[in-house]
């Protein structure tokens, strides 16, 4: 199909979503677009008006028989999954550009087979909701410290840098909890000092309404990604979002949201009771927002719960995000090995100088002026592969004209055999011909 | 000891023979004995950056066997010396990288650093010219392709045994659509060690011949390449500011021909 093949929405391996769930997704979103599908050097495309599938095409296949082929492709961890996103009026323009891949009724029909079992396994798969600390939080008696404490937040920078409350998502509010719990695991010398009147909830209002920007971004994120992976997305894309106008730089900006956020974090953290050293070294931060005076027990519950995405996760997450894939060990050793010129071990020596000799030897015999030859092989198997061709032929008797003629014929023929030896060279070694120019080749005629 | 530095991407048009270029002019501003080395022996720029075309000797006749790497050397903008690799295809064919390993030997002998510009991809060009250096710089720009690359680059150096500077950010937008300094960090596992804005002002300067650092000290990408080199031999560095002149005092100073 031909589309405009501009930046992704969204870029992930097969692996890394459920395809039927991304196909739900773009319907129930009304998605204007196309998404590509790359496995190897095949390609595919499904273009997309208002969420439904109108046409397809997979390299020359098109329609039910592209869709079939995209389906197998999907089978395979390495095909590459890319969303497009377009304007609803081009969608037209591009169902007329693409008029041979627009698809039928037949076809809805294979797409609703696709996506009906894959919706089955998504139910499970569903993350409970969860609780929020800053809810938990409210819901004790921490009215009056908050109140207390309006007036002095009012001169603290993240106030300044955050806008934009009243605006909090379950999602962003969860970022907030899960920010605030790995933060609190980590500065355990902090962790005993107790500032009582510190504003705790507000504090936690704070980095919520900072968080709370990044919601449309959460649109963006595939429906089978759990909560942990939006988080991190969140925390990305916080970094991205800038959330003030007070500030001229974003890069400045970004640091400044950064801040505002581990400042905000160090000082609940800091409102933290004071707590036995080991249980904080143990790791079981659970039990230390426990013994807060403003937590209850089941706040506990709460953020044990929540404390599962760990700090390290953040890359993958990352990478899952923008579709970069670590390089395999075995690819490394694979170009490294390029490199190098591929390495031969001295059992494959006698292997290749056999191969050669034979190969070498039957291209030779199909000069019809050849009655006979002789080919040998040495391979030197040193600092680079090198070698030496010796080939023997008994040509035909010439003629009285030909030997006339001399050395001409002689040289030419010569030079056949050379060449012939040289494509046999380069043939056998495909990645590496320029091995060729390290074999000397010798050939006597009688 | 001779410093041997490679700046390598991954990918290819993220500005690497740029940055190589005016990094080795400002290095050479800071006292150091800097050679800049073309190993992209196949789509060299650097001599076009730094306005030294149609060079008799390059690398591509050192490492085809025809000259020796001594007379490949010449003397480039702000003192810096320069190995280009010339533009002419004819002797490409000839080229051995293998023989850019014993040149090196001979160019690191009276030199504190070593800059060399490498290919964009993990061709065997591309790895010889990772292969010969201590330390690498990674420059990329804030998009995911680049990235993408620039990791790969990053992975096959460390098990050559190159030791990674740091990652150089090229053309920063400011943009939300582009990766963060922390993404990027987060995602390479490699320090950014210069954030360097897109600026229009290096393609003029490209067009000119001239390296950025000396037609337009004074610009915010200047200002990032000087301090990377102070960084990257532990000077100390003072940005120039930009003129605060007015439009009729520049004017009145054009006229006059004070500029």
């Amino acid at each position: 199909m031909e589309l405009p093949i501009t930046r992704p929405s969204m870029m992930c391996y097969a692996d890394e979503l459920k395809f039927p769930d991304l196909l739900n997704d773009l319907s129930s979103k009304k998605h204007n677009g196309f998404i590509r599908i790359t496995a190897g050097s095949e390609e595919g495309f499904i273009l997309f008006k208002e969420g439904k599938e109108i046409a397809a095409s997979y390299i020359r296949y098109s329609r039910v028989d592209a869709i079939e082929k995209i389906k197998s492709a999907i089978e395979d961890k390495t095909t590459l999954i890319e969303v497009f996103d377009v304007r609803s009026n081009q969608v037209d323009f591009f169902m007329d550009m693409n008029k041979p891949y627009i698809i039928g009724s037949d076809a809805y029909d294979l797409i609703d087979k696709f996506k009906k079992p894959e919706e089955k396994e998504v139910k499970p798969k569903a993350v409970p909701k969860p609780k929020h600390v800053s809810d938990a939080i409210k819901e004790s008696n921490s009215k009056p410290v908050a109140e207390k404490v309006k007036e002095q937040a009012v001169s603290k920078p993240q106030e300044n840098i955050v806008t934009s409350p009243n605006n909090t998502s379950n999602e962003s509010k969860s970022l907030t909890e899960t920010e605030t719990v790995k933060q609190t695991v980590n500065p355990s010398e902090k962790v005993k000092s107790v500032k009582e009147d510190v504003p705790e909830s507000k504090k936690i209002e704070t980095i919520k309404e900072t968080t709370a920007e990044n919601e449309s971004v959460a649109d963006k994120v595939p429906v089978t990604e759990s909560v942990s992976e939006k988080i991190a997305e969140n925390e990305s894309v916080a970094d991205k979002v800038p959330v003030t106008e007070s500030v001229s730089e974003k890069l400045a900006e970004n640091e400044s949201v950064n801040k505002t956020i581990s400042k905000s974090i160090t000082e609940i953290v800091e409102i933290e009771p004071e707590i036995d050293e080991s249980e904080v070294s143990n790791g079981e931060p659970s039990q230390n927002i426990s013994n807060s005076p403003v937590s209850s027990e089941k706040d506990t519950e709460l953020i044990s719960q929540e404390e599962s995405p760990k700090p390290s996760m953040d890359r993958s997450e990352l990478m899952k995000k923008y579709g970069i894939k670590d390089i395999q060990e075995e690819d490394v050793t694979n170009i490294l090995e390029s490199y190098k010129g591929g390495s031969v071990s001295d059992e494959d020596v006698e292997k290749i100088e056999l191969t050669l000799m034979n190969k070498i030897k039957k291209s030779t015999l199909s000069i019809p002026k050849i009655r006979g030859a002789e080919v040998m092989v040495f391979l030197d198997n040193g600092e680079r592969l090198t070698g030496k061709v010796n080939i023997i032929i008994e040509s035909e008797s010439q003629g009285f004209l030909s030997r006339i003629m001399g050395d001409s014929n002689k040289t030419n023929l010569e030079r056949q055999i050379i060449e012939i030896s040289q494509i046999e060279i380069r043939k056998s070694f495909r990645k590496y011909p320029e091995i060729v120019d390290f074999f000397n080749i010798n050939v006597e005629i009688s | 000891m001779t410093r041997v530095i490679t700046v390598a991407s991954g990918k290819g048009g993220v500005g690497k023979t740029t940055i190589t270029a005016n990094l080795g002019v400002a290095l050479a501003t800071y006292g150091e004995e800097t050679i800049v080395l073309d190993a992209d022996v196949a789509m060299a720029n650097l001599e076009l950056i730094l306005g030294m075309e149609g060079k008799s000797v390059t690398l591509h006749d050192v490492l085809s066997g025809a000259a020796s790497i001594e007379d490949a050397i010449y003397e480039g903008p702000g003192g810096v010396k320069v190995v280009p690799a010339g533009i002419s295809l004819e002797g490409l064919r000839k080229v051995k990288m293998e023989r850019l390993e014993s040149a090196l030997e001979i160019l690191v002998e009276n030199t504190d650093i070593l800059l060399i510009d490498a290919p964009a991809g993990l061709e065997k060009d591309a790895l010889a010219a990772i292969a010969a250096a201590q330390e690498m710089i990674l420059v990329t720009t804030p998009e995911v392709p680049s990235i993408s690359d620039a990791l790969k680059t990053k992975i096959i150096a460390n098990k050559l045994g190159v030791e990674i500077i740091g990652v150089v950010i090229n053309r920063e937008q400011h943009d939300k659509t582009f990766l963060t300094i922390t993404e990027i960090e987060t995602i390479l596992e490699v320090p950014v060690i210069a954030v360097i804005p897109d600026d229009p002002e290096v393609s003029r300067a490209a067009a000119f011949g001239e390296p950025l650092i000396i037609k337009n000290p004074k610009s915010p990408t200047s200002n990032a390449i000087m301090q990377l080199g102070a960084d990257l031999i532990g000077e100390e560095y003072q940005p120039i500011e930009p003129d605060k002149k007015g439009v009729i005092s520049k004017l009145v100073e054009g006229l006059l021909g004070r500029r």
